[in-house]
């Protein structure tokens, strides 16, 4: 629980980020909420297989985005089982 | 594999072949019932799950046959009584087909290479070197003092110097190999080799140009065969004609931003290997693409466009048939 916390924080920091700077750092969006993670991801990390510019890692069982790897071509947002991703 | 089967006054079955479907999305689009569901082709077709390309809902299925009809690539089996419908004469027959001319044909193999599905193959038997070229050849071996200077030369390694004893040796010309070249006569320090190449003094004298030909059969797999043209545009003597299942075009919205090398998801679902990815954007041949509209699914842009203006499916009968099928040629 203390991580998913930790991670909304970062979600979170991440939006003021782009508030203040007026620039978009997080091409896309993952709705915790949806995620499965890998453990209930009816994909098993779905994303992450897709992803080939390392924008989407796994980490301890999570999914991790790596905003500045994301050449924004969608296709983790077209084939996520869970509709997990979305643009901001 | 999903079947369906139902049983009443006729017994209905239908089966889904997914080593044959792509999933374009054909049948999906037409299922009067909206049973028909794609799954998630470019996971699929990356091999990253193990699922069908498509899902039929059991219960809302009405068994028509429509889907099967329509499916360009036969991936969908209806059975009337256990009869095959495409064996029918009331229901509909593609004008899709490749064929390969055996009399035309050269054997050079290129479309076997060049086809995607490895629908292709080619066997056959060389001509033999021995009728393409005469000659003689003769070591003398009282002279020979095993150099082998020869056999290093020799481009056709049919020169070996054998020892026969401890010092003894031998030199030996595989005749099936020599071509008569006389580079070993030639370089034979000791001027043991004789030999003379009588294709060359004479042309081609002695020889029969029936014996140079190459036999063979080429064999095309129509149960693979997707009607793609890859052999008809590679074969150099025209003995191969294929007929697409479906005519028109394939274009890009104007304003869509591909992504290339990113994402290539277009590329990895083309069954005709028609798409390539040019200077980071997706391309596609038109000479290789059937139309099937797989690639404009998984695109995550939404960026391509399948314009069907004619499909090549022959002797719809019933009006509501060709009222469903005609949105396939409607632009997409």
């Amino acid at each position: 629980m203390k991580s998913i916390c930790l991670y909304i924080l970062i979600v979170e920091w991440d939006i003021i980020i782009v508030k203040v700077l007026e620039v978009r750092l997080v091409p896309v969006t993952i709705d915790i909420d949806k995620c499965g993670k890998i453990d209930n991801c009816p994909g098993e990390g779905l994303c992450i297989k897709l992803c080939e510019q390392g924008a989407l890692i796994e980490k301890d069982g999570d999914v991790v985005l790596i905003s500045e790897n994301c050449d924004d071509c969608d296709l983790c947002i077209q084939n996520c089982p869970n509709q997990a991703i979305s643009k901001v | 594999m999903t079947s369906i089967t139902r049983e009443g006054e006729e017994n209905r079955s239908l089966t889904h072949n997914n080593d044959k479907c792509v999933g374009c999305g054909i049948c999906a689009s037409i299922c009067p019932t909206e049973s028909i569901k794609n799954g998630p082709v470019l996971p699929i077709a990356r091999g990253l799950v193990d699922m069908d390309y498509i899902n039929i809902n059991k219960n809302s299925c009405c068994l028509c046959g429509l889907c099967a009809s329509a499916c360009p690539f036969d991936a969908i089996e209806f059975k009337i009584n256990d009869k095959n419908i495409k064996e029918m004469e009331e229901y509909p027959k593609w004008n899709k087909d490749a064929e390969i001319d055996e009399d035309t044909c050269i054997y050079c193999k290129s479309c076997e290479t060049a086809c995607p599905q490895d629908a292709i193959k080619v066997a056959r038997t060389l001509p033999k070197r021995e009728n393409l070229v005469v000659g003689e050849i003769d070591v003398d071996q009282e002279k020979c003092i095993n150099c082998k200077i020869c056999e290093e030369l020799c481009p056709g390694d049919a020169i070996k110097v054998k020892q026969t004893g401890r010092e003894t040796f031998e030199t030996v010309v595989d005749e099936d190999k020599c071509v008569y070249c006389l580079v070993c006569k030639r370089a034979c320090p000791t001027d043991a080799i004789k030999a003379v190449c009588s294709s060359c003094a004479y042309q081609d004298y002695k020889l029969n140009p029936e014996d140079f030909k190459t036999h063979g059969n080429t064999v095309l797999n129509p149960d693979s065969c997707v009607n793609c043209g890859w052999c008809q545009e590679i074969c150099p003597v025209e003995a191969a004609t294929v007929t697409k299942p479906f005519e028109g075009e394939v274009s890009y919205e104007e304003d869509m931003v591909c992504k290339g090398d990113s994402c290539h998801a277009c590329q990895d679902v083309c069954p005709c290997n028609a798409v390539s990815i040019t200077e980071g954007h997706s391309s596609i041949d038109p000479r290789f693409c059937i139309l099937c509209g797989a690639c404009a699914n998984v695109c995550p842009q939404k960026g391509i466009i399948i314009n069907r203006t004619k499909m090549n499916l022959e002797n719809i009968r019933s009006k509501s048939w060709q009222n469903r099928l005609s949105g396939l040629t409607a632009g997409k």
